[in-house]
């Protein structure tokens, strides 16, 4: 079912060595556990040492496995098929922010191997620069979306387990770090299907030299710094995929193991 | 008798009810509810008394659920009284009453029934479905 993962990880029996590699497959477990490569070569690459190219190719995934976060009370099922998530399809109308190119590469890490996971489905949703969801009516927060579908959408990884997206750098709003939200199914059809939910964090530098521009600059500062907020601080810093600046905007890959043992 | 509340202090108190969960300050409740004020979680039955004990309720939650978090989605307001509507979420990382820690995730849909004294908040009473909550933490892994 569903929360498979962080019941994996947080499961009360001891991981074996190979588990906690794959769990913390950071330079923390090389230096903690003596790790070499080619010893428990899980991993390939560091998703945080990794400069994404041009285009996302020729990738091998990193075969991290990531803390699944909550999924939050904003995901609806909207089942769009879209690697360009800034539009609204009702009216075509595009929501304004510095652009983000932000690809995902699963994998499948079982007992002996790590391998792409093809024909997974990876949902992304989050909130536009000025803090608001689309299809929602919040009364706290002071919008209502309902028929509005901007920055939400879905891709069925591929051969190489990338899926693609092109959206904007979120904005912010109260009680919350910044963040994307993201839902790896599977098979959504399917009850027994894994289902991996989780979100992305950013660098409070780079957030701040984004939210200084129109029209995040409307809003103010955020209030909830990445450390002041308690869904971030389990497992948060595991969840900061790193950014490559170019004309266009914001760059990135980040990589996500699923076990599937 | 004092006045009722008026409609926007209704939805200020309120909104600030869920700040104080979800900001994890359960002393911010100390300005908003009356000092008599009480809790009642009708799923369990649970009524609690008094501001420093449903302090204790806050802290309790988030002994099992470190991000625990409430969002507001709507409110109904009346004479003195108002309906919340709210989801929570968390992570169920500790153990909650019977059931062990679970690592499950819980997204939990639910209405606050609340009354108003002298500018405060005098009762909450919740309402959610507790077959929905026990389904998400006992959903094997």
């Amino acid at each position: 079912m569903n929360r498979w993962l962080s019941k994996q990880i947080l499961s009360p029996r001891p991981l074996s060595r190979r588990e906690v590699l794959a769990v913390l497959g950071t330079a923390a477990a090389a230096a903690t556990f003596g790790w070499r490569r080619g010893q428990v070569d899980l991993r390939h690459s560091s998703g945080e040492n990794q400069q994404p190219s041009a285009a996302f190719a020729a990738a091998i995934p990193a075969c991290v496995v990531r803390p699944e976060q909550t999924e939050g009370p904003y995901f609806i099922d909207e089942r769009l098929n879209r690697s360009d998530i800034r539009s609204d399809p009702a009216d075509r109308s595009v929501k304004p922010g510095v652009p983000l190119r932000l690809a995902f590469q699963v994998s499948r890490i079982d007992a002996s191997s790590c391998k792409p996971l093809s024909g997974a489905v990876v949902d992304i949703w989050h909130c536009d620069a000025l803090g608001a969801y689309s299809d929602v009516r919040d009364i706290n927060a002071g919008f209502d979306t309902r028929g509005k579908k901007f920055l939400r959408g879905y891709q069925v990884t591929d051969a190489n387990g990338m899926a693609e997206f092109v959206t904007i750098y979120p904005g912010w709003y109260e009680g919350r770090a910044v963040h994307i939200h993201f839902k790896i199914r599977t098979d959504p059809e399917s009850h027994n299907a894994h289902e991996f939910n989780s979100q992305l964090y950013f660098d409070e530098a780079v957030t701040d030299k984004v939210h200084k521009q129109a029209p995040y600059n409307g809003k103010g500062r955020r209030t909830t710094s990445n450390e002041a907020d308690f869904i971030f601080r389990r497992g948060g810093k595991e969840l900061m995929p790193t950014l490559t600046n170019d004309a266009q905007g914001y760059l990135t890959k980040f990589d996500v193991g699923l076990r599937v043992d | 008798m004092s006045s009722s509340t008026s409609p926007e202090h209704i939805r200020r108190l309120a909104r600030e009810l869920y700040a104080a969960w979800s900001l994890h300050e359960p002393e911010r409740l100390d300005a908003i509810l009356t000092d008599d004020s009480v809790y009642e979680d009708v799923a369990t039955g649970r009524r609690t008394r008094g501001k420093n004990a449903i302090k204790q309720v806050l802290r309790a939650a988030y002994a099992w659920a470190p991000d625990f978090r409430v969002t507001m989605q709507s409110i109904i307001v009346g004479e003195d009284l108002a309906a919340a509507e709210w989801v929570s979420e968390g992570i169920q990382t500790g153990p909650h009453g019977d059931l062990p820690a679970s690592g499950n995730s819980f997204l939990l849909r639910g209405v606050s029934i609340l009354t108003f004294r002298d500018g405060k908040i005098a009762t909450v009473t919740d309402y959610y479905d507790m077959a929905t909550f026990l389904r998400q933490l006992e959903a094997p892994g």
